[in-house]
């Protein structure tokens, strides 16, 4: 490839921080791991050094073996998996493992899903009460999600001081994987509001995420 | 000193311009850099310049602990110094919050802030501690060492690696000194971006005699710097290319060389 002679060193070496690797081009450009300054590309962690192919560009990346510093920023908006920790009557506190487009986490963070956001008992998609605080067909959080489910959610806000604030109203969120309580086997989403155990056959209510074809 | 066979020693250093500990005057001490000791956290790393050794663990990006404290577009970084009570020849307990603590950790926050890209990781927490082991002069620049390695192998991205030496003395000038030499002579510690020739740290407590003499001194402190980036990393490269051969195995290098500046 052309671009291997522009590199003062050879791809798959292991480079450091502050290794000058080349020159800055229209087709060479930095990518991850990498920095410019003043027309050149530096490394900026220590790691191998490797050139991805993006249509006319090639971006120059230095890869570190272990990908621990990496955070996944969690934006508002964003769809989020979760693992229930604990639940009380109004609220359930998650915390967040994974973001849908940044990928797993190094370190978990807190999150809540307030009963209010929990979403509706009655599968309508138009209603005329906004008034969910009094909102009689909201779920009860016990019956919505258990301690040790895996829930997919959106975040709602950045929330307060301790954690972030997380949705289940939308159709295809809710939860993802569950077991049951007897037997602890994987159970299957029957419908919007129920999951079954598929070794007894015993239904458990949730609010299941609308599966993925 | 009372031992007469050291009395005689000291002499003999004397006669052949050597220091109490048989270095030259431009000599910095054998180093030692261990990578990836403690497993539980992002990057740690065990810097030995001498008998001084200094032990530091990053941890983060994490969401910050209070988020009062969280910045929208960067990274806060803290840094905790802390001594075991058996670094020095007493063994004595310095309790946390002691003053000289808290100003070595601002300077290791600066002089690290300097070097790390913070932009990269907004709104997140990078907290490292720093634990002297051993104490024979020089702590803050081996506190600096050891929190430069233990970044570089968390995998944040900086700028260029922080090197830091000290240098003290008038005339001759000393390189890296101990704590003997600490206590006698001046002492500048000074930490540096070898690759960008940049200062971002430099710290002197006592007077110096001129101007020339700050020259002088700051100009060989940065050479000692130089020093220690070549070891430093020769035994980066060598743990990334360790530890990218292992996957996820634990790959600890021991790099030890001694350099003449």
């Amino acid at each position: 490839m052309n671009n291997n002679s522009r590199l003062r060193y050879e791809i798959d070496s292991f480079v450091v921080p502050g290794d000058r690797l080349g020159s800055f081009f229209k087709t060479t450009v930095p990518g991850p791991g990498t920095s410019a300054r003043k027309g050149h590309l530096y490394a900026s962690t220590a790691g191998r050094l490797s050139i991805q192919q993006q249509e006319e560009q090639s971006l120059i990346t230095v890869t570190p073996p272990h990908d621990f510093a990496s955070r996944r920023v969690i934006t508002v908006g964003q769809i989020v998996l979760a693992k229930v920790d604990r639940v009380s009557w109004t609220q359930a506190h998650v915390s967040i493992f994974a973001t849908e487009t940044g990928g797993t986490l190094q370190y978990p963070a807190e999150a809540i899903v307030r009963r209010e956001d929990i979403g509706s008992t009655v599968p309508v998609t138009h209603t005329t009460n906004t008034n969910t605080a009094n909102n009689k067909t909201s779920w009860q959080v016990i019956e919505a999600v258990r301690p040790g489910d895996w829930i997919v959610a959106r975040v709602l806000s950045l929330g307060d001081t301790q954690r972030y604030m997380l949705t289940l109203a939308e159709p295809q969120l809710g939860v993802w994987y569950a077991l049951s309580a007897k037997g602890g086997t994987v159970m299957q989403p029957k419908s919007w509001n129920t999951m079954v155990c598929p070794k007894t056959g015993v239904e458990e209510s949730r609010k299941c995420a609308k599966p993925r074809c | 000193m009372s031992q007469p066979w050291l009395r005689n020693r000291n002499h003999l250093f004397a006669l052949c311009n050597l220091r109490t500990d048989g270095r030259k005057a431009s000599e910095i001490r054998r180093m030692r850099f261990q990578m990836g000791v403690v497993e539980q956290v992002a990057g740690s790393a065990l810097v030995e310049m001498g008998l001084t050794a200094v032990l530091a663990t990053v941890t983060g990006p994490t969401e910050c602990l209070r988020r009062a404290d969280e910045l929208p577009d960067r990274a806060v970084l803290q840094v905790h110094f802390a001594a075991a009570p058996f670094c020095t020849a007493d063994r004595k307990h310095v309790p946390t919050n002691d003053r000289r603590f808290l100003e070595a950790a601002r300077l290791v926050q600066r002089a690290l802030e300097a070097s790390i890209f913070l932009h990269l990781y907004p709104r997140s927490l990078i907290q490292i501690h720093i634990t002297i082991l051993s104490e024979d002069g020089g702590r803050l620049c081996a506190a600096i060492n050891a929190a430069s390695c233990a970044v570089v192998h968390a995998g944040l991205a900086v700028k260029d690696i922080v090197c830091a030496c000290a240098a003290g003395g008038v005339d001759p000038v000393l390189i890296d000194l101990n704590r003997r030499e600490e206590i006698d002579n001046i002492n500048m510690a000074c930490a540096m971006l070898p690759q960008r020739g940049t200062i971002v740290l430099s710290q002197c407590e006592a007077r110096l005699p001129s101007v020339e003499a700050l020259d002088r001194v700051l100009e060989t402190a940065m050479d000692g710097c130089r020093a220690v980036f070549a070891v430093m990393e020769a035994a980066i490269r060598e743990n990334a290319a360790l530890q990218w051969s292992s996957k996820r195995g634990k790959a600890i290098v021991a790099l030890s060389e001694t350099n003449v500046v």
